[in-house]
């Protein structure tokens, strides 16, 4: 055994944040993943489109803008707490985590009441034809995710008010809104699909 | 115990403090909690194996079934079912996960680290894979085996043709399997840039973690589109969707597409890998470095990327525009290319090393000589003309056991000879090593030639029998008789493996006199795997570095490893991986129930959920104690980052 050349990493933290977690990476993936799910999901909408001269089909009413518009800002509104939760996180300012943490969970909620509204709305079913089924999928899917990532804020924010704050925790918080933001991110996209497009092209 | 300074310094450690960290979990509860990368990979290999002798024995059915015509052995149905549950436990739960399990065994002794960088999740995916598996013959055995072929093509596949809920079990097979390889996908992509041992940068990554790494990244892009697929099959089936569904709009060739944008790359995720070991067992005993190391990674980065864009030649019969048939015909024979630089570049280490014909090297040289036929009858069928001809024949029957078998499982049958000694401490024996091999080697060629020749005279695939009139009854004959050859050369060499794991002789900690760092551990490696983590400084540590300098300070007495950057390999931080326990083994059950229970009544996918939310919580619920002096010191200055 030489010790000449030996690395000695004893100095070193036992975390990183951002790009230097294995953590962040693994989520950025798990982001790649699910987006090539919606890829997918969009291709095959155009790929059924192409099939048709009037999309949508006219014997359906694609849904009103206001609604999914005002909810679309509310969701994008949302980002702001948890960015700012997350900076909190990282200069250890617990009661700021929480108040932002409170703020984006409320967002969330009050977005996805709204959008079980928006499901009733719909004058369509997902058995209507091509075109329900599409829309249905594309934002039941979008849906589940926001469900999914709330719940998940919801475990994060409980950790930070039954425990101390450790370092991993803050790692939870950042990597938890960095899913929020995919969730936030990938709905501009699939908004401009499922309620403007269809809008366009009467 | 905290090491001494000068412990730390000269790179001594307390060996009982590692052993103590890194114990794997006792008795059969342990069984559930264990996290520790060796001893998931070695299930997925063995259950790996056990699938695919599931497999050999359907086809074997299948054979007996074709060896005269109107044979009765096996009726209509029960040849669709099993036909359909062949080819779809061989790609499924055999290929892909054999192929995980050696990357979650080896790659993360290969970069020089203690574990995957998700250990949990690691385990996780395995239960999956288990019980999609277990799920599908649950199936079989009940006689509701899907029977719509492993493609399961719609409308066939559809709620209108294929009542009942055979193909549910197997598109909700699907979404097991393709979980448990995207979560493999995603830790080993993570293990490999961001783990390896300090030194190891991009130029001096071993060739197997390179390919495993290539895989990785198409996982993540083609497995989405099959999930998408049989999730929109199974809405279609179960509550009246209608995405594949003509008469409201949707369409068929939708199904054909998603599929194939997903099954070429399949392909490519099961060759790629075998590339890798490939490389490692051709650099070994041709006893010199790899000729062509950056034309190689390059060419199967090129692979990789040219593997998406082939999908639409298993389409060519259906009618595509023609320009859309050239430009895959063009992209299909370029794929070519870089599996030709690839072969020279191995031929040409082979001519200029002083190669020994050891097992492992005679099953790549096996490789090589079915695997080209495979290529070219590959390069015929790309061109759409002759592949209107044979469409649907024995002769792509036969192409794609050359390219598969050939390209993959031969490949495979040399790594796990070469890296036996390691994962067991014991070799295997030679004698019969080369008698399986020949066994093997003769009967793929005995089975699959003919059916070249059985295509040509148009005998179509996927019928239970045919006419004495047709005289495809000789043909047929000795392709089974060529089978059963063949299966005992597998059954050999299994029996080799498991009687060389107990009586082998003992193997030392490279037996084959190989480069790359796993090597320099003991064999079987000890549960933490190094006992330092070495520092790399070539390309061949074990050939031009033996004694390398080592990484020290790391806490022996937690499960600590060392993060490094993803160019250069340099230190970045310490991480602390989770220990054993019994949450993923937990999560599995859960999302099982709800996956199982969505096949009958869509309202268990949200049951399912909620039910999953405990063992989730569980997971994520901090363990450790927390730590105040962080927020003083570390965090409260922003020093962390």
């Amino acid at each position: 055994m030489t010790a000449e050349g030996n690395i000695n990493v004893a100095p070193l933290p036992t975390i990183g944040f951002g790009s230097r977690a294995p953590l962040w990476w693994g989520q950025v993936y798990m982001m790649c993943i699910e987006g090539t799910i919606f890829v997918i999901l969009v291709a095959s909408y155009f790929f059924v489109r192409i099939g048709f001269t009037h999309w949508p089909p006219p014997s359906v009413i694609p849904p009103a803008l206001g609604l999914p518009t005002f909810n679309i800002l509310l969701l994008l509104a949302s980002v702001i707490p948890m960015y700012l939760a997350g900076e909190a996180a990282l200069k250890g300012e617990r009661g700021k985590v929480i108040v932002n943490m409170m703020l984006n969970i409320v967002m969330a909620l009050g977005f996805l009441f709204i959008r079980l509204i928006e499901f009733n709305r719909f004058s369509f079913k997902w058995t209507t034809d091509i075109y329900g089924s599409f829309v249905w999928i594309i934002v039941g899917l979008h849906t589940m995710h926001a469900i999914a990532d709330t719940v998940q804020s919801m475990v994060v924010l409980l950790i930070v008010l039954l425990k101390r704050v450790d370092e991993k925790q803050l790692l939870g918080i950042k990597i938890d809104g960095l899913y929020w933001y995919f969730v936030v991110g990938t709905w501009v996209p699939l908004y401009l699909l499922v309620y403007v497009y269809p809008n366009l092209q009467k | 115990m905290t090491p001494t300074q000068e412990a730390v310094e000269r790179g001594t450690v307390d060996l009982s403090a590692l052993d103590r960290s890194w114990a794997p979990p006792q008795g059969l509860l342990g069984w559930f909690r264990q996290v520790n990368h060796q001893n998931i990979g070695k299930r997925y290999i063995v259950t790996a194996f056990i699938f695919f002798i599931l497999g050999g024995i359907e086809a074997l059915l299948m054979r007996l079934q074709l060896a005269q015509p109107q044979n009765r052995l096996l009726n209509p149905d029960l040849y669709n079912q099993i036909f359909t549950t062949h080819g779809s436990t061989m790609m499924f739960l055999f290929a892909v996960p054999v192929m995980e399990g050696m990357g979650v065994y080896l790659v993360p002794m290969m970069v020089g680290t203690r574990n995957v960088a998700f250990p949990r999740l690691n385990a996780f995916g395995y239960y999956m894979y288990l019980f999609g598996g277990l799920f599908l013959y649950a199936g079989v055995f009940l006689h509701i085996g899907p029977d719509a072929g492993w493609f399961a093509y719609t409308p066939l596949s559809g709620p209108l043709y294929d009542p009942g809920k055979r193909t549910d079990f197997w598109a909700q097979m699907i979404t097991f399997t393709e979980m448990s390889a995207l979560v493999v996908a995603v830790e080993l992509i993570v293990t490999i840039m961001k783990m390896r041992a300090p030194g190891m940068s991009l130029n001096r990554i071993p060739m197997f973690v390179w390919a495993m790494f290539i895989q990785s990244f198409m996982v993540m892009f083609a497995m989405p589109a099959v999930m998408a697929c049989s999730g929109m099959l199974l809405f279609d089936r179960s509550v009246g969707t209608h995405f594949f569904n003509p008469a409201e709009g949707g369409d068929p060739m939708l199904w054909q597409h998603i599929f194939w944008f997903f099954g070429h790359p399949e392909v490519y995720i099961i060759f790629v890998p075998a590339l890798g070991m490939i490389s490692h067992i051709v650099e070994t005993f041709s006893r010199r470095p790899i000729l062509g190391y950056t034309a190689l990674v390059l060419s199967q980065i090129a692979t990789g990327f040219i593997g998406f864009g082939l999908w639409v030649h298993h389409m060519f019969a259906t009618g595509l525009p023609q320009l859309g048939e050239s430009f895959f015909t063009a992209a299909s024979m370029m794929i070519a290319i870089p599996t030709g630089v690839q072969i020279f570049c191995w031929i040409a280490t082979i001519w200029t090393g002083r190669p020994t014909l050891k097992i492992p090297l005679l099953y790549i040289a096996g490789f090589i000589a079915i695997f080209v036929i495979g290529g070219l009858s590959g390069v015929m069928i790309a061109s759409v003309p002759l592949d209107l001809q044979v469409h649907d024949t024995f002769f792509i029957v036969a192409h794609f056991h050359y390219v598969l078998i050939g390209g993959a499982v031969f490949p495979l049958l040399g790594g796990i000879y070469f890296w036996f000694p390691k994962m067991t401490g014991r070799m295997m024996n030679d004698a019969v090593g080369t008698l399986s091999f020949w066994l093997t080697f003769i009967g793929f060629n005995i089975t699959f030639f003919p059916m070249h020749i059985l295509g040509l005279h148009g005998m179509p695939r996927r019928v239970y029998t045919y006419l004495p009139q047709t005289g495809w009854g000789d043909l047929n004959l000795l392709a089974t008789c060529g089978a059963f050859i063949l299966a005992i050369g597998f059954i050999v060499f299994v029996l080799n493996a498991l009687s060389a794991s107990q009586n082998g002789p003992a193997a030392g900690s490279n037996p084959w006199g190989s480069s790359n760092i796993e090597w320099s551990t003991p064999s079987p490696p000890p549960h933490y795997n190094f006992a330092n983590i070495p520092v790399i400084r070539g390309r061949e540590p074990m050939w031009t570095d033996p004694e390398p300098p080592v990484v020290t300070g790391l806490d022996d007495s937690r499960r600590e490893v060392l993060v490094t950057n993803t160019l250069d390999a340099e230190p970045e931080h310490r991480y602390i991986l989770p220990g054993p326990t019994i949450w993923p083994f937990l999560l599995a059950v859960t999302t099982t129930i709800g996956f199982i229970g969505t096949v009958f009544q869509m309202w268990w996918g949200v049951w399912g959920a909620a039910l999953s939310f405990i063992p989730l919580v569980g997971w994520f619920w901090p363990r450790e104690r927390p730590r105040p002096d962080l927020l003083e010191s570390g965090c409260g200055s922003g020093g962390i980052e």
